[in-house]
């Protein structure tokens, strides 16, 4: 079970919430798109410093003032959970970068999974993900992914159904006191 | 405080990306300081007379607000291309020190540090917590390791490093000249009288 916590990213699961973090991971990959494409290109404008016009050392000066507001502002900007409240019903989705924060009625909504198939030279890797879908609309929204054995359809219908068999066997998670997490501390 | 043995201790006890930020900030603090000095160097000749004189040998030549920009009269032209689109004339960069006329120095060689460090972070699990101390510990692919840095050293190498040749002068005659015209001007000539 704690394995799929981990899979999916969870923050904090007790019996009245489950709240996703997406925020880590996606720093991360913004960290290696940023320092690809604009930090490459920085280094380069900052090496040849005095090969420059007054024009070309504005821009460097800009793009060193842009790169650093950026990383500085990074968990803001790549910020996205998801809560699921039990008691209440209802989902809060919020993702900062389009600017998405909507609550669903759990009653109102369905979860559809998807089967993904990666297949490389030697190994086929599978895989789910987890989208969030009105009835009569046709958006989707991207919850989270597991493993091919786990299920966290079945999983969280049963949650916020109060099912009383599956509310006595659930496990309390919280990411700050994960052992195996501590391990792997980031910068 | 900042004894050698603390600082020993904390370049050791410090993340890979860590020590290579602080290197990054030490280079942008001397460039700062390097432009300034330049500029107040060059408020203290009179310099459009200065340019006026290079121009009369070398007349493209221009004055950018931190140095002199010298270019040559011979045309340069890809080497190994058939086709000779690409052409562009012989150029220097030179700035004022020491009451004389030397060459502006070229960093972009620093980019090969870069090298090893784009590997690492491919092959490595975990490159981020990667500390000072444990590099001797890293256990790769040792020779892939090798020769993907020289890989990607020589990929800067093609893209920084110029693969032009002049057609009508020896490579090294443009130097030769522009080495003996600065070494010709005396810059005392030139100097604004302090009031």
């Amino acid at each position: 079970m704690i394995e799929m916590y981990r899979y999916i990213n969870a923050c904090k699961i007790t019996s009245n919430v489950i709240a996703l973090d997406h925020t880590d991971n996606r720093v991360l990959n913004f960290d290696m798109w940023l320092a690809l494409s604009l930090g490459l290109l920085l280094i380069i404008q900052v090496f040849s410093y005095n090969r420059q016009d007054t024009l070309e050392l504005c821009f460097t000066i800009l793009l060193l003032a842009l790169v650093f507001i950026i990383s500085k502002y990074k968990n803001k900007i790549c910020h996205k959970s998801v809560v699921f409240n039990r008691k209440k019903g209802t989902i809060c989705f919020k993702r900062n970068f389009l600017n998405i924060d909507r609550t669903f009625m759990f009653s109102k909504i369905e979860i559809i999974t998807k089967n993904k198939v990666v297949s490389d030279d030697t190994d086929t890797y599978r895989y789910k993900s987890y989208y969030i879908k009105e009835k009569y609309s046709n958006e989707k929204y991207k919850i989270c992914e597991t493993n091919d054995n786990q299920s966290f359809d079945y999983f969280i219908n049963n949650y916020m159904k109060s099912d009383v068999h599956s509310l006595k066997k659930l496990i309390k998670y919280d990411k700050k006191e994960d052992p195996e997490l501590k391990k792997v501390h980031h910068l | 405080m900042f004894s050698k043995k603390n600082l020993l201790h904390y370049f050791k006890n410090n993340t890979v990306f860590q020590v290579l930020r602080i290197v990054f900030f030490l280079f942008l603090c001397y460039a700062c300081v390097d432009v300034s000095y330049k500029v107040n160097e060059l408020n203290k000749y009179d310099v459009n007379r200065l340019l006026a004189d290079i121009q009369q040998k070398y007349p493209k030549s221009e004055l950018t607000f931190q140095n002199i920009y010298i270019e040559g009269n011979h045309l340069k032209e890809h080497s190994y291309q058939e086709h000779y689109d690409e052409t562009y004339f012989e150029s220097k960069y030179v700035y004022i020190k020491d009451n004389k006329l030397q060459q502006e120095p070229n960093f972009l060689w620093l980019l090969y540090g870069f090298a090893p460090l784009m590997f690492l972070t491919i092959f490595h699990e975990d490159p981020r917590t990667l500390k000072v101390k444990d590099l001797n510990k890293v256990s790769l692919f040792t020779w892939s390791w090798i020769f993907g840095s020289i890989i990607i050293s020589l990929i800067i190498y093609n893209t920084t490093e110029n693969k032009y040749h002049t057609h009508r002068a020896s490579p090294n005659e443009f130097k030769y000249e522009t080495e003996a015209l600065l070494n010709k001007i005396n810059l005392i000539d030139y100097k604004l009288n302090e009031k």
